[in-house]
């Protein structure tokens, strides 16, 4: 699972690469997706939360017990 | 190929040694593990990219920066662009790669371009602890002895490996690594040296760096030789045929790699592994993946088909709204508003809120949140880039690049997006064909939560008929496809993260970010799609448009007149028109044959407006022309096909 490094650096929760949504040229080049709360990694095309995008996911991760963005997932036994 | 070791710098003062590594490798704690508190956070010249640089321990006068993460060359963002920038312009003494000892390929990947650049080098083999625990032996010595470069095993976390490390990057060593790529590369890597200005990395490296299109290097060139840009951008040109020089590049760098992970790399006996690693090996392989795969699906069918669009929408679209809300705003916007084309807009047949809001928020609402929650914990697990291996066979089968899987499996997802990730894929061939296969057959996750829940309510066998069609079709079509568009393949590489217990405050935030996505997106559509068939409805012209239809709906799909309103919906999003015909299924409109050819029919329609939209940004007017007049008339023929037959056979559910 990704883990947010900065407020503006996603790390994808596919394939590991950092990146700062606001460089991704595919979602700048989407011409129906102004208000879209996700973003594509430039490298494998996983979708990641941007958690600056959304404000139900702004509002759930203040109100949810352990609600970081992009929270360490535990890995299994 | 050919290694050897023809010098050894030493670590002079004013010495500058860069770390470079795959992202998430441990590389910022080495690098503070060889640096020590002092750290200077700056931008690099020119860009808001901030590097991390240090004086060495032990060693004030040598200077170590931390570079962005990379993954391989060419660069794909700013961030690593600027790795790109530190190898061509700083006059580097040394660098370390950092890689991930449990993704050996991936490291390996980068260290052979590394070790191309003729730079002195050292290759950290981090996280050897994960590793272990994942049964994975590395033999360091193997990699030292193919990349003619020392490799050191570290791991970072716990400081282990950092001194030996700093002695090796003493020692640091130029490779001589020279892969040997195909002869037309190879002749005009030859003819390149002769125009391409002095560098800090080798000649052949910065040829291949042209070749593969790097815009960093082409930035430096035209920097620095700006009068033999032309004859430089000639030589690329007469390698651009049907498959791009990187790919080809690429594809001998792979055999490398893959070669040399398979001596390098072994497996511990499978009875010491974690239940976590034997789940995740099952879930790729080619025989045990597939019932694993079974189960996600039948998970997925239960949760989102028979429990959101059988139980939840029940209670919400019959109970909430058909019994109480929807009742309850007629009688008031009747009785209120005197003029019923204004009522009509609101609360008809095609009504703003009796069609529009009820389909969105009691129909569409509850489906797409638990495919979100599905989606979401399949996201979390880890499971998604098994699925991207399992099925690689099979899509490479087809003639498909392996890189095709990703979109391919991201298209579930959202179309829109996936159409734009198809720009990762390296020729040209690939990205019209997925884009294709995405158009045609790929059901996105709105319209797969509504075709799961309309086939829930018949039968599991219209389930199996309905994936086998569409499964069918994408192989058929894909394969038809590649054989018209020949060109050669390049392999997968996905870096398998291990699976995971998926956190549910992460699923629950992922789900609502995408809920609002969808909101934002999707219900104004909805609504004006709403509004278009009203205006037609009013004027009388969809009365006309349903009996212009009908030969194609009745006599040649069997399905009733009316289901034409449905297909116009379609026009707009395609899980619109899944709404529409789920509604006429509830509503007792279709019989189990005709529900399954008319979600056939419509799962095979260009998927949404903004699909198109994004089909014309990406691959132009003349290809997203050409996409839908095939696909319009091919998912028509199908349609019709597949209701002979379902009649033939005698299927009734």
């Amino acid at each position: 699972m990704a883990k947010t490094e900065t407020a503006t650096t996603i790390t994808c929760a596919v394939c590991g690469l950092t990146y700062n949504p606001a460089e991704n040229t595919s979602c700048s080049s989407c011409p129906l997706h102004s208000g879209c709360s996700m973003t594509c990694c430039p490298n494998c095309g996983g979708s990641n939360i941007n958690p600056a995008g959304s404000r139900l996911a702004a509002f759930l991760q203040k109100i949810l017990p352990g609600g970081k963005p992009n929270a360490q997932s535990s890995h299994l036994p | 190929m050919e290694c050897c070791t023809p010098s050894q710098p030493k670590l002079l003062p004013g010495s500058r040694i860069a770390l470079i590594g795959n992202p998430n490798v441990g590389k910022s704690i080495l690098f503070h593990r060889l640096t020590g508190k002092y750290v200077i956070v700056s931008n690099y010249p020119g860009t808001t990219v901030e590097i991390a640089q240090g004086a060495l321990r032990g060693l004030d006068d040598v200077v170590v920066v931390d570079t962005p993460g990379i993954v391989a060359f060419p660069p794909r963002s700013e961030d690593e662009a600027v790795t790109a920038r530190v190898l061509l312009q700083d006059n580097l003494r040394a660098v370390v790669q950092v890689g991930d000892a449990k993704n050996l390929r991936r490291t390996l990947n980068l260290a052979v371009q590394l070790a191309e650049m003729g730079l002195p080098m050292v290759l950290a083999l981090n996280m050897m602890d994960e590793a272990s625990a994942r049964g994975l032996v590395v033999d360091a010595s193997c990699v030292q002895s193919a990349l003619g470069v020392p490799v050191v095993a570290t791991v970072a976390t716990r400081g282990q490996g950092v001194d030996a490390l700093i002695e090796s990057v003493a020692d640091a060593q130029r490779s001589a690594l020279a892969l040997e790529y195909p002869a037309d590369v190879e002749a005009s890597l030859a003819r390149l040296e002769c125009l391409l200005p002095p560098a800090p990395i080798s000649a052949r490296a910065l040829g291949l760096l042209w070749l593969s299109r790097d815009a960093a290097c082409e930035t430096w060139l035209e920097e620095r030789a700006p009068n033999s840009m032309a004859a430089l951008c000639a030589e690329r040109d007469t390698l651009e045929t049907f498959e791009p020089a990187a790919a080809r590049i690429q594809r001998t760098r792979s055999a490398f790699v893959e070669a040399l992970a398979g001596q390098a790399m072994t497996e511990q006996h499978p009875g010491k592994l974690s239940l976590g690693v034997r789940l995740g090996r099952l879930a790729t392989h080619p025989l045990w993946g597939l019932p694993i795969l079974a189960v996600v699906l039948y998970a997925m069918y239960w949760f989102v088909g028979v429990f959101g669009a059988g139980t939840l929408v029940g209670l919400l679209e019959e109970n909430l709204f058909g019994e109480i809300i929807n009742p309850w705003i007629v009688a008031q916007a009747e009785r209120l508003i005197p003029w019923p084309f204004v009522s009509q807009i609101l609360v008809g047949e095609y009504g703003l809120w009796t069609m529009g809001m009820t389909y969105a928020l009691a129909l569409l609402l509850p489906i797409v949140v638990t495919f979100f929650l599905t989606f979401g914990i399949l996201e979390d697990s880890g499971y998604l880039p098994r699925l991207s291996v399992l099925t690689n066979r099979l899509f490479t089968s087809m003639g498909l690049n392996g890189q095709a899987v990703l979109p391919m499996i991201l298209g579930l997802g959202c179309v829109t997006m996936a159409t734009m990730t198809t720009r990762i894929l390296s020729s040209r061939r690939d990205r019209v064909l997925v884009t294709l296969l995405l158009a045609l057959a790929v059901p996105c996750s709105a319209q797969l939560g509504v075709v799961m829940g309309l086939l829930a309510g018949i039968s599991l066998s219209a389930t199996m008929i309905w994936s086998g069609i569409v499964v069918l079709l994408l192989f058929v079509v894909g394969w038809l496809a590649s054989k018209l568009m020949p060109g050669q393949r390049a392999p997968l590489v996905v870096e398998l993260p291990p699976l995971r217990m998926p956190v549910l405050s992460n699923v629950l935030i992922k789900t609502a970010a995408r809920l609002e996505w969808y909101v934002i997106e999707a219900v104004p559509l909805f609504l004006f799609g709403t509004l278009l068939l009203f205006f037609l409805d009013w004027f009388h012209i969809l009365p006309v448009l349903i009996r212009a239809a009908e030969p194609l709906m009745t006599g040649w799909l069997g399905l009733p007149a009316e289901a034409a309103s449905s297909f116009l919906l379609g026009l707009l999003r395609r899980d619109f028109a899944a709404t529409g015909l789920f509604m006429m299924q509830s509503d007792g409109l279709l019989t189990p044959v005709q529900s399954v050819v008319s979600i056939v029919t419509i799962t095979l329609f260009i998927p949404c407006i903004a699909s198109l939209f994004m089909i014309v940004k990406e691959r132009g007017w003349k290809m997203a022309t050409g996409m839908v007049l095939f696909i319009f008339p091919f998912a028509l023929l199908v349609g019709g096909l597949l209701q002979r037959l379902l009649v033939l056979a005698g299927w009734n559910g």
